[in-house]
Parts: C-alpha cells; structure tokens; sequence
C-alpha cells in the first residue's frame, strides 16, 4: 500500500527532475521558434551551393554503388550535394510527397515507377521538365520517353525499364520432360504436365496482387486499359481482347494449374527454395529477387521470352520500372531537374545505373549490358542480356497509365481474390474494376469516353 | 468578520486558478495537436478533389463539394462490410481476451501459487511486440510451408490447416489480438484484485467456501468495474483495428485492401488521395465509437454501479 | 488450452487443485513465449533456412544477420536505434509529466468544467490516428517544423489515455488530508505537485510511461509522414523500408527479422526493469472509480 505520508528522499530528486524537464520545455519552445526548416537552409541563389533532396529506393545510402555515382556528380558539380532518402516505395513515396507537395516544402528529385506519375501529374506536384532534358532526348529510346510524357510535356527521366521474360526451372523443365512454352497456350499444356509429374508443384503462384502483371498481359493481347483520346480518358478494362486474357488465367485457376498464392511471401518463397514453383513471368528484375529469398537454386534457372498469344508476334509492353520527377515545388528545379537528366539519360549516369542492379533505361547503360555478367541466379546463361535486349527490341507495346491506378489496384485485387477463391467469373472482376475506374474518373470530372 | 474573509479571497483565487494552470500544458498541447487536425480534417471532409481546366491531364483542385463525401461513406458497401468484419471479429476477440485475462488474474491471486512473478511477466512480455511485428511473426506461424503447427498437425495426419480461410481467419486474428492484449489486461484485473481488502473473502474462507466459489461470488462483483473499463477500452481499440489485417493482407488472398473501416480510411487517405473522403469515413467512424461506448457504458453501469454511478 | 484446463479443474480430484493454476498459468506463459521464442530462432536463420527448415530449428547465420544489420546503410539500423530511444524516452517522460499534472488537476480540485474538460480530452482516444498523421503534418510544416524531430516529439506527448489513467491514479492514491494538511502547513501548489503527489503517484506513472513509451516506440504512421530524412527515422520507420521496396528490389525478410529481434530488446528490458514498480497496489482499485 502506498504510503499516506510524502516521502521527502525521492520528493527533492523529483523536483530536481522537474526543474529539469521544465527547462527542456523552455529549450523546446525556444528551439520551436529558431529551429530553421529543413528547406530554408539550403535556400540559395543560383551559382551558390544546392543541396538537393532525393527521394529513391534504388540508391541506397550505405551502397558502394549509389555512393559512387553521388561522388561523380560531386566532382563534376561542386557546387551541388545531393542527398539520398529512401521514403518506402512507389505508394508511400506517392503519398508523402502530395502531402509535402501541400504544406509547400517538397525534395528536389522523387524517384516514381512509370504507373504512379499521371496521378501526381494531375495533382500538379510534378514539374514539366521537357525544355531541361531537350539535351539529353537522344539518350533515350523514344518508346521509354513515352512512359513519361504525358501531352506531349516530359514529366520524369526514365531510370530504369522492366523488359518481360519467363524466368523458369531450368533443371526441373528438363527433368518433367516440359518444353519451355512459346505461346501462351503452350504455358497451359506445360502447366498441365507439371502438375501430372509433381502433384505438389505448380508452374507459377497466381498472384492477384500484381496488377501490372495482368496490365501487361491485356496490353499484350492488344487491350489498352487506359487511354487519351482528344481531352477524354478511354478505359479498356473491359474490352475483348482483355477479358479473353481473363478467360485464360480463370481456365488455368478452375483446373488448378496455377498455385493461388501472392508473390514473394514467406510461403512463396518456401515453396521457390523447395522447386514447387518453377517459373515467374515477369520483368528481367524477376532473377535478382528469386535469387535473394533462394540463393541456394543459383544456376538452375534460366529465362526465354515471354510466351505470346499470338504466335509470331514477341511483342510486349514493359513492366514496373521507374522515373525520375521533379516536384513542382522544388526550391532548385533547375539543378535537380539537370542531375536527373544526368542520371537517367547521360551516357555516364545510365551506366552507372547499371552497377545498381537494375535494368537502365539509357541507351547507353542499355548498351552496356551486353558485355555484363548474366545474373546471378543464371551464370550460365551468357546470353541473358543479349535475350533481355531483343525483348526492349520487341517492346512496341506502349501502356498508358490513367491517373486513378491506385483505384483500379484495390478494386481489380479484390474482386480478383474473391473470384479466385469462390472460382467465380473473372471476366465479372475486369467489368467491376472497369466501372469502378469510370466512376471515379468522372466524379473527378474527367470526360470518359466508350 | 472582514480581515479574514480578505484573508481567504486570495487563496481562492489562486485555487481557482491552480487546477487551470496544471492542465494547462495538457490542454495546450490537446488544442495543437488534437482539435485543430480534428478541426481541419471536418473541414476537409466536406471538400474533394475536382478537375479544373479539363482535358485528360487537367489538374486537380480542392473544392467544397457538400456531403457528398459522407454520402460516399455511407453508401460504400466496402466502409459498411468492414464495420460488419470488424464486429465479427470483436465478438471472438474481445470476450476472449478478456476472459483470459480474467482467468490468468484470479489464477494469479489465489494463495501459495508459484512462479507467480514468471508467470505474470511471461503473459505481459507480448504486449511489448509491436503490432506490425506480432503480425508478421504470427504470419510466419500460420502460412503452411513455414508453420510449425501445420508441421505437427501432418505428422499427426491431421491434414493441413488453413488459417486464412473462413471463419478461420477471425480466429487467426482474434488470437494475434490475444496474444499481444492478454497480458496488458491481465495487469489491470489482477491489480484491481490486489487492491481487494483480503478481509472481505477472509471471511468466506473461514466460513470454507473454496477458491473458486470465493472468485465467482466476491472478486468477480467486486472487480467488474475494472472489466468494465477495459472492455470499454478494448471495443474502442477494436473499431480501430488496422495493423494486423494489414500486415498480413499482403500473405494472403483472404484481406482485402479495405478490409477493415480503418483499412479503408487508410487507403483513402493515403494511396487514393482522397483525404476528404478519409475524413468523412472517420468521423462516420468516430461518432459510431461514441455512440457505441456510450451505449455500453450506460448498460455496464446500470448493472455494476447499481444505477447510481 | 486454457478452456480445456478450467473444464479440468472442475472436474478434477481435490488433491489436484492446488497445481491446477499453476499449470494453467505456466500454459499461458508458454503461449506468450513461444513466439517470442521463434523470432530469436528465426534471426538467426540464412534465408534459405528461413523458408525450408522447420520453425524452430535454429539456424546458422545468427552473426551474419547481425553483421548485416549493422552494415546496412553505413550502421543506420543502430542510429534509428538511437533516435527511437529519444522519441520514446524523451517523448514518454514529457507525456507522462504532463498527464501526471492534468490528471492531477482532473482528479484533486473542483472546478468550473472540470467533467467537460475530462469528457473533451476523453474522445480524443475515439478519433483514429490515421486521419490526424497529416493535418498534423500540415500544421508542423507551417511553422517549418515538420522534418525536425520536434515533429515527431511534440505530437507525442499528449496522451489522453494517459491522462484518464493519471486521474484515476491521483483519485486512488493520493488521500485528501494529505493535501490538506500540506495546505495548512502554507505548502505552495507546485511543491505539494512535486514533493507529495508525483511520489505518491510513481507507481501509476511508471504504467503511464510504460505504455506510452511502447506506443511511441511502435508508433510508425507520424515518422512516416513528418520525416524523410533517414538519419533521423526511429526503428519502425527503418524496418518499414526494408519491407516496402520498389519492384526489383532484393528481399531482405532475414534483415527484417533480425531488426525485429534487436528492436523488441529495449522494450523488453524496459518492462523486466519497470515490472518490479508493480506491486500489489499498481491501480489501487482506482478503475473502480
């Protein structure tokens, strides 16, 4: 029981606490009222030192990688510091930067992947920057610049591009006798022969999560999900050509071919490391993953290009990859906007970029990665770079991204996951995800066409 | 007699002020960070973002667009399913949890058990786990190629476990809320116990009524206020249910993206940049809370204060 | 498990009552550890064995984990270690003075809209969080704050609930004639608070801080919209970026863990350290009132 009279010991080291924790309140006011901004700092007039703010998940600050390409652009740009801060990824990165966007005190370079930049376009937190990279448009392949231009205005400077493969089992195809499936309807038959082999292997996880992945598949059936036309958004959602992709994985889903699973869960790792899921259709990024969660199947994978739906046709649209935008607000846009064009579209910045492990979007980086090693996940195969090139070669698929595709994202995985688990129509989810889009699009006032 | 009532007004006045200026930090820093943001977020509910200048690139703009956000929230078959999920899931979670804290408490205060300080920090231990971490460990134990429980269950031939399923996947929850709140809970009861005069059962004792006649009859009644209040507390944290379902959506095709009100809220807010309709959907939220503690409240204290509390 | 036991208990012969709690505490004590358990087991893991070994087999890369951590970013990890013990050791300190002092106030003196002051201060424990994290943003960035870590201090230190908790610890355990008594003897206000109440008090504050300080050190949303600068992010911010990474980006579930493992330490040190504050009287049947 506490006792009922003041104990005077403790009492005198109480106030002593008091004292002290009043005089902190003080220094804290004070330090409320002097403490500069983070942004007012740095503000400076053009010539003088810059420091600016780069928002990335690719290059890290404690990588030797990201850690020389910052010290090149030292040395060529004394009077810049350029400073990494890794803010989580697209979503996150997204979210912050409209609200800093709102209270006005924005970085100076934002890293973005390609599907995420019309929305912060629309808001108007992403600056125009087509007359800043006018200098460096050749280092690009027109059909990368277009991921990034929206009316004809440059809002990014494309980092990196995600050319599709079929990363597979190699060992595991050859042991079940499976030929590596050039089409999309020999995926089904190899599909079905992996699961006659090993009853608890499957030839891929069905990942509703991955909505580009499904983006990708319609755009490369002929479907586009969004598109301008005129002043108005078109959404193709629902269209033919995108809902026979429906029909597709909804047949492969009802005949068990495919493992409903989310990617890259603990599960789906277990079950990669164990060689009961023996192909990932996805960007060449695919083998640097699969490698991380399952070093231990190095040299037993391989990748071909993607199948297709229509035979003799390879082409394929790109999947994920990033930008480099300039936030509207940037107090050094003139010099972050000059970095990211370094960076991204330089012959020297975009091989750079190849030392982070990511498929560069510069011709010249691109260039490079014919005489890089194959990844590590298939030192064997020395032609690795030379296929992923023939893809980019191939990829004339353009895929315009709408600026509702976080509305899409949840309405498509959700429909998705319920249809997939009670092996209701998929082409019901395409319809519901489209109408969700339309709506939303126009109660913001966009003109939407049929 | 004048002098002392001169004497006295001084004292009053500054007693008066006194209660004013201790709360003063609190309600100063209460107003800065809690009723202007509550302030600015109603505001924002009744504003949404609408294109200015047209075309299909035409920018954004703040504009006041009515209640047409609380007509969205209210309407949204996801917001109202969410409520459901997240009652459901109370209806598991917060009767077992309490009543193992209930049980692990009176357990705890019977006579001559041992280990009793072990114990009782072994069961509190959890509560230190953040939520987002308790939900990724549980995830690793509930997902068949790395849970051990499903190991064990197959080389029991008990087939494989699917703890994601339905209604499974409440239970899955319900226990990670178990797991990280019995211990917290276990404190307050078995605190409340202790502050029991063990003259009021000593006497039952002597009379030879056993342990568990003497839990039923006398420390039951006696620590239900303190039930109460956490139960109040637990159905509030209830409603706000968000960083479980959460961080094991992305383990599972059973969660979705608006799973829970919260859940909702948070996508709302932060990846459709909608913060108006986020706004909207909390203060839905906040005053259904209100309404819902108030209601318990009145009903818990009739019954424990005997009406007069 | 538990269930199964109390069915037990009843039906069970007298002889084997006096066990009987003991067993079931000790179940309850496994089912709280285990877990536990497994994160120490799993840190130690490669990533390989993460994903194929059985649960609790341990694994062999318990030093390389940790190497890693450190390594990563240039020993960051052990810098938002650092930063997460001011934000929540500062942060819980000031809320808990501050909560001591209002729910004193609350609890001791009669005053003009002293119930509307409590009921006000009261809901906000009703309004989530989440929709607060960026008004609040906007408010700090005004006055060019938001960044700082006052950004990520200041917020923190109004705690309803623990002012609820304050009020009804200053009800329980601080009597009246004390006070009284105190006034008599011409004690001035400030020095009763000090040498009289917040003694009194300690055993509630010690709960109030707990609390707080685990919820400031979990909390995760404020970090997350008030920093972008890495240097000053708390642990949870960290560990969140190793998880949320870009397409492409390598996996780093063992570093997750491990960083799981090492930032669970403090608080559990800090409850093992603070348990002994709490003895039999902790709430005092205070939640009576």
């Amino acid at each position: 029981m506490t006792s009922p009279l003041p104990q005077p010991r403790p009492g005198r080291r109480r106030r002593r606490t008091l004292i002290g924790a009043a005089a902190l309140a003080v220094a804290l006011t004070a330090a409320a009222c002097s403490s500069p901004g983070p942004s007012s700092s740095d503000t400076a007039s053009a010539g003088g030192p810059v420091t600016l703010e780069f928002w990335t998940w690719s290059l890290k600050g404690g990588d030797p990688a990201a850690k020389a390409i910052v010290d090149k652009y030292h040395q060529q740009h004394p009077n810049v510091t350029v400073k990494l801060s890794e803010v989580g990824g697209t979503a996150e990165t997204a979210s912050k930067l409209l609200a800093a966007d709102q209270a006005g005190d924005t970085p100076d370079v934002v890293q973005m992947e390609y599907r995420g930049l019309p929305a912060l376009v629309v808001a108007g937190a992403a600056k125009d920057i087509t007359a800043d990279v006018a200098g460096v448009k050749a280092g690009v392949d027109p059909n990368v610049w277009a991921l990034t231009t929206f009316n004809n205005q440059v809002y990014g400077v494309p980092q990196d591009i995600g050319p599709m493969v079929l990363t597979y089992r190699e060992d595991l195809f050859d042991k079940y006798g499976v030929k590596v499936p050039a089409t999309w309807a020999e995926y089904a038959e190899a599909a079905e022969r992996i699961r006659e082999k090993d009853p608890d292997a499957y030839i891929a996880s069905f990942s509703t999560s991955q909505l580009e992945f499904f983006a990708a598949q319609a755009a490369q059936a002929g479907a586009a999900w969004w598109s301008t036309d005129g002043n108005a958004w078109k959404v193709g959602i629902d269209s033919e050509p995108s809902l026979k992709t429906a029909d597709f994985w909804q047949d492969l889903v009802r005949r068990d071919l495919v493992k409903i699973e989310p990617l890259l869960t603990p599960e789906w790792n277990a079950q990669v490391n164990n060689g009961k899921i023996l192909s990932w259709a996805a960007a060449a990024w695919a083998p640097s993953v699969i490698h991380s969660v399952a070093p231990d199947t190095a040299g037993k994978w391989a990748s071909a290009p993607l199948p297709q739906w229509t035979p003799g046709n390879p082409a394929v649209p790109f999947q994920g990859g990033s930008a480099y935008l300039v936030p509207a607000k940037s107090e050094h846009a003139k010099e972050a906007a000059a970095f990211a064009a370094w960076l991204g579209a330089s012959d020297e910045g975009s091989k750079l970029l190849l030392g982070l492990d990511l498929y560069p979007g510069g011709n010249a980086g691109r260039q490079a990665t014919l005489t890089h090693e194959p990844p590590k996940l298939m030192p064997q195969q020395k032609d690795f770079y030379r296929l992923t090139d023939q893809v980019i070669k191939n990829t004339t698929i353009p895929v315009t991204w709408g600026p509702n595709v976080n509305v899409a994202q949840s309405a498509f995985e959700d429909a998705l996951n319920s249809a997939a688990l009670n092996k209701t129509s998929f082409r019901e989810v395409y319809q519901a995800t489209q109408r969700a889009v339309v709506a939303d699009l126009q109660k913001s006032g966009y003109t939407v066409t049929k | 007699m004048p002098t002392t009532s001169a004497r006295r007004r001084r004292p009053r006045a500054r007693a008066v002020a006194t209660p004013w200026l201790f709360a003063m930090p609190a309600i100063v820093l209460f107003t800065l960070f809690l009723i202007i943001p509550i302030g600015y977020a109603v505001y924002l509910s009744f504003r949404g973002f609408r294109i200015e200048g047209g075309g299909a690139f035409g920018r954004r703009v703040l504009t006041f667009v009515g209640f047409d956000n609380y007509l969205a929230a209210l309407t949204d078959p996801e917001f109202v399913a969410g409520l459901g999920r997240v009652l459901l899931y109370g209806v598991i979670a917060i009767p077992s949890v309490l009543g193992l804290a209930l049980l692990f408490a009176l357990l705890l205060d019977t006579p001559r058990v041992r280990a009793r300080g072990f114990t009782r920090t072994a069961i509190f231990l959890p509560y230190a786990v953040p939520g987002v971490i308790a939900s990724l460990l549980w995830g690793f134990l509930y997902l068949p190629s790395t849970s051990p429980i499903t190991y064990l269950a197959e080389r029991l031939n008990a087939g494989p476990l699917d703890f994601f399923g339905f209604p499974t996947l409440y239970f899955s929850l319900a226990n990670i809320a178990l797991w990280s709140g019995v211990g917290f809970n276990m404190i307050i009861i078995f605190t409340s116990l202790r502050a029991i005069p063990t003259s009021v059962y000593e006497a039952a004792r002597i009379d030879g009524a056993s342990e568990l006649q003497i839990a039923w009859r006398i420390k039951i009644p006696l620590v239900a206020p303190a039930l109460v209040l956490t139960g109040l507390f637990s159905v509030i944290g209830t409603l706000q249910l968000y960083s479980e379902p959460a961080t094991l959506r992305p383990l599972t095709n059973s969660i979705s993206w608006t799973w829970v009100p919260l859940m909702k809220i948070y996508q709302e807010a932060f990846r459709n940049d909608n913060l108006g309709g986020a706004a909207a959907a909390s203060v839905v939220l906040a005053l259904g809370i209100l309404a819902l503690s108030l209601v318990l409240l009145r009903f818990f204290q009739r019954r424990t204060f005997g009406g007069n509390a | 498990m538990s269930a199964i036991s109390t069915g037990d208990r009843r039906r069970s012969p007298a002889r084997l009552r006096p066990r009987l709690p003991l067993i079931v505490l000790l179940l309850g004590a496994l089912y709280c550890l285990t877990p536990v358990a497994w994160v120490v087991v799993a840190a130690s893991k490669t990533p390989r064995e993460l994903f194929t070994t059985f649960s609790f087999a341990p694994g062999s890369g318990f030093l390389d984990n940790l190497a890693g951590l450190s390594a990563y970013g240039d020993g960051q990890f052990w810098r938002w270690g650092l930063n997460s013990l001011l934000y929540a050791g500062l942060g819980a300190v000031l809320s808990t003075l501050v909560s001591a002092m209002a729910g004193y106030a609350l609890a001791k003196f009669r005053f003009r809209g002293r119930e509307a002051l409590f009921s006000v201060i009261l809901a906000g424990v009703l309004v989530p969080g989440i929709v607060l994290a960026v008004p609040q943003y906007l408010l700090l960035a005004s006055v060019g704050l938001a960044g700082t870590h006052w950004s990520v201090l200041l917020p923190v230190i109004i705690n309803p609930f623990g002012i609820f908790l304050c009020r009804v610890f200053a009800n329980a355990a601080v009597p009246e004639s004390t006070l009284e008594a105190a006034r008599l003897d011409g004690a001035g206000e400030l020095r009763i608070f000090c040498t009289i109440v917040l003694p009194m008090m300690v055993q509630g504050l010690v709960t109030v801080f707990l609390l707080q300080f685990v919820g400031i050190w979990n909390n995760f949303l404020l970090p997350f919209i008030m920093l972008s600068d890495q240097d000053k992010y708390p642990i949870t911010l960290g560990l969140y970026t190793f998880l949320s990474k870009g397409a492409g980006d390598s996996d780093l579930y063992p570093l997750v863990i491990m960083g799981s493992a090492v930032s669970v330490v403090p608080l559990i040190a800090l409850v093992l350290v603070l348990q002994r504050f709490w003895r039999a009287d902790l709430l005092a049947g205070g939640l009576k009132g």
